[in-house]
């Protein structure tokens, strides 16, 4: 029997690792992603808030003076995304996009917004940090600070956040201004009253991952209305590898998992008839 | 049955344990915080240093503070309070030395910011200009009231020119300040720089030559002069020689001050240094003044190069510059300075930490009547005192050296046990009997006793029977070992008497030898039957 004992430890042992590879992932910006560049800080902080999750963009009409969150836009939008995002603007929400270098600019000019992320990514001089491209936003409003890691610059709208004084646009991200490079500063977050609700950019998804302390601005963000939504449909954050899908079905599936538990009982219980046997 | 269970399961986690290796094994990763830690997208904070007090954000201030600054100084001048002006351009030239350094630190050379810098360099030099231009210009009205009250015509006369030089450097310095005002608004509105100031500045300048000039026109109306002069060419540039022509003994005038003397009244008056642009010149002799003329000096192109080993040169075209400074940039920032010596030759010698460094040599001076230059860049590689290549291949060397002369001692004491172990193939002889036996036994006999014919006896009979280890055994063991041959009855009896012999510590008698003598003889007697 010390051996049965044994072999079911290292099968325990090695089922815990299995377990713990499959459940977690490096995908930039994934919920699932523990490391430092996840947001799974961030989706457990919207868990206690009792955030909804939106995975159908038309149940988007049955909210009113709520936030919707979507951050890192990563697939084309079709155009029944962008009007039942129209119709949500149009019920006295609020929309948060925040992105740089990902499909937002489709969503902002499908609703006719006149912000627009700017494809460069922004640097500064004296952000605090030796990399320029991580930086120190400077609040226009009574906002929190916010650290931003490799932003993009929002054109048009009013701005909220900004670049520090001695900023440019890295056009060949080599962290030196060039004589070409555009210098100046450089709207970060902006917002704009659109379709009777408001849309607000922020020119960076980096803001929510892991590694960056922002707790005071998120706190603000997810304050700004009772109810709090959360884009699940285009976005890198429900992103994972082909296993992590297939395991994250199985977890929000209520038929898979009570079938799962259920094999799970008749194997001990088997396996606790065969020991008595013995 | 139940034992294959367990090792069933295993089976079956040790394959999916392998097929999720195997699914990264295309794009393996290792997970470190060096190359983990930078995407496209984002960088890990806390992988990278923070940077404290680099003063950025001192640096717009800065900018704010020098456009306010020129207002302010413009402003004291135009309203003659020429106290306040230099105390005024005191502070603005301490905030400019702050700025450029800032500038310096944050790397910033290379933007716009580094080009509002160098702006404000010429702003800064013009704006001094102007101080004392102005001031000088003043102090001519009093002098010219004073000579004029004293019936002094030569004197006003010289405060006339001298007016007329001030003005016309009023002038000169008031367009280049002016000159600027585009780019600089152009780059303050860029970071919210207030520039009202600065603008309003050019016009309380405007006012100023309006003034100064309708002051010196005023002043024109003296007797004109009947010392004659002319100048050949009327322009030139640097390394060029204009002819000064006057008459009889004469001193020359050039922007107001004296730069030489001659007794014929004929000057050739070499191009160095001085500003581009407009001078004047008259020449004097005793009260006598000729008339003011004017010749431009133009700015001529410039050709500095560096090399690795801190020596460069310097040229306008094809004339060396001599005299001039050189400041060298190491990673941009200014490191050492030198001057060109007669053939525009330059040497500086300066330390670079270890690593690599980009270099490059600058001039820039007002004072020369050239256009700025930089040298291509170049990049050196500084070593590590205690981490040089020669010692560390050195190093290598000696530890190659070391490490073959160890394997060579080790393999050859590990061989030479080897070569002991196999043995050497032998070709062994087979002993050839004495001619006379009896004679040979006896001779050994005579020699060495006893001892000497048993010694004999065992290394032949050894030797012929391939007795293994025959040379350790005893006397006993020995006969033993020849129990097997036909010689074993001789040696047997030999053996007998001589242990009986040997073990009792006595000498053998003649008896005894004599015994032992046959014995022998009778042993080597069989092996050659």
């Amino acid at each position: 029997m010390r051996y049965f004992w044994t072999v079911a430890l290292i099968v325990l042992v090695v089922a815990g690792v299995a377990a713990l590879h499959l459940t977690t992932t490096t995908s930039e910006y994934s919920r699932y992603n523990i490391q430092w560049n996840g947001t799974s800080a961030f989706f457990s902080t919207l868990e206690e808030k009792n955030a909804i999750e939106i995975r159908d963009l038309t149940s988007l009409k049955e909210y009113r003076n709520s936030v919707l969150l979507l951050i890192a836009p990563d697939r084309n939008f079709q155009k029944a995304d962008i009007e039942n995002y129209r119709e949500y603007l149009r019920n006295n929400n609020t929309l948060i996009l925040a992105d740089d270098f990902g499909t937002g600019n489709q969503l902002l000019s499908g609703l006719g917004s006149g912000i627009s992320i700017w494809q460069q990514r922004v640097s500064a001089v004296g952000g605090g940090y030796e990399d320029p491209s991580i930086l120190k936003g400077v609040p226009c409003k009574d906002h929190s600070e916010v650290l931003f890691n490799r932003p993009a610059a929002l054109r048009g709208g009013i701005p909220i956040i900004e670049s520090p004084a001695l900023s440019w646009l890295d056009a060949n991200d080599d962290g030196h201004i060039d004589r070409t490079e555009e210098t100046g500063c450089f709207t970060l977050s902006a917002t704009e009253p659109l379709e009777g609700g408001e849309v607000i950019v922020i020119a960076d998804p980096g803001i929510f991952i892991n590694c960056m302390e922002n707790e005071h601005f998120i706190e603000e963000i997810l304050s700004t209305a009772p109810i709090l939504l959360v884009d699940q449909t285009n976005t890198a954050t429900a992103s994972g590898d082909g296993m992590i899908t297939l395991i994250q079905g199985i977890r929000e599936n209520s038929i898979i998992k009570g079938m799962l538990a259920l094999v799970t009982v008749l194997c001990v219980a088997y396996a606790f008839r065969r020991y008595h046997d013995n | 049955m139940n034992k294959k269970i367990p090792l069933i399961l295993m089976a079956v986690f040790a394959v999916v344990v392998i097929s999720l290796v195997a699914l990264h094994a295309g794009e393996p990763e290792l997970y470190s915080t060096v190359n983990s830690s930078v995407t496209y997208a984002q960088q890990d904070p806390g992988t990278v240093k923070t940077v404290s007090g680099s003063n950025a954000e001192a640096v717009i201030p800065l900018m704010s503070e020098l456009m306010g600054s020129t207002g302010e100084i413009v402003l004291n001048i135009r309203v003659k309070d020429y106290e306040s002006a230099e105390k005024e351009f005191e502070a603005y030239q301490e905030a400019s030395r702050e700025f450029e350094n800032l500038v310096v630190k944050l790397d910033l050379t290379d933007t716009d910011i580094g080009e509002f810098r160098k702006h404000n360099q010429e702003t800064r030099s013009s704006l001094e200009n102007l101080v004392n231009s102005t001031q000088r210009f003043d102090n001519l009205g009093e002098l010219e009231i004073k000579y004029r009250d004293e019936n002094n015509p030569e004197r006003v006369y010289s405060v006339t020119y001298e007016g007329e030089d001030l003005s016309q450097q009023i002038q000169e310095d008031a367009r280049t300040y002016t000159s600027r005002r585009e780019p600089v608004t152009t780059i303050a509105s860029r970071y919210g720089v207030d520039s009202t100031a600065y603008s309003q500045s050019m016009d309380d300048l405007r006012e100023i030559v309006d003034s100064t000039s309708k002051i010196q026109s005023s002043r024109a109306s003296v007797p004109h002069p009947e010392m004659m002069i002319t100048i050949e060419p009327e322009t030139g540039t640097y390394g060029e020689t204009l002819t000064i022509s006057g008459r009889g003994s004469s001193r020359l005038f050039i922007d107001s001050r004296q730069v030489a003397s001659s007794e014929n009244g004929t000057y050739l008056y070499e191009i160095e240094k001085g500003r581009s642009g407009k001078h004047l010149a008259y020449l004097a002799a005793g009260d006598e003044l000729s008339e003011l003329v004017t010749f431009e000096v133009f700015a001529s192109a410039t050709n500095i190069s560096l090399n690795e080993d801190g020596t460069g040169t310097l040229f306008a075209g094809n004339i060396p510059v001599r005299g001039a400074p050189v400041t060298i940039y190491a990673d941009r920032i200014p490191t050492a300075t030198a001057e060109t010596d007669s053939g525009g030759r330059y040497n500086v010698s300066f330390s670079l930490s270890p690593g690599e460094h980009e270099l490059k040599a600058v001039f820039e001076s007002s004072d020369f009547p050239l256009e700025a230059s930089e040298s291509a860049v170049i990049r050196v590689s500084v070593q590590e005192p205690g981490n040089s290549l020669p010692l560390i291949a050195g190093a290598i060397l000696i530890i190659l050296i070391g490490a073959g002369i160890y394997l060579r001692r080790t393999r050859g004491s590990e061989t030479a046990p080897e070569e002991a172990e196999i043995p050497e193939e032998v070709i062994v002889e087979a002993p050839i009997l004495p001619e006379d036996p009896r004679r040979h036994a006896l001779n050994i006999m005579d020699s060495e006793g006893p001892e000497g014919l048993f010694h004999d006896l065992l290394l032949w009979l050894g030797e012929i029977h391939q007795i293994p280890g025959y040379e350790y055994k005893t006397p006993r063991e020995f006969a033993e070992s020849c129990r097997e041959f036909t010689v074993y009855l001789a040696v047997k009896d030999f053996v007998d008497l001589y242990e009986t012999i040997h073990y009792a510590g006595q000498n053998a008698g003649p008896d005894e030898r004599q015994a032992l003598l046959e014995y022998y003889l009778a042993a080597l007697k069989e092996e050659e039957d």
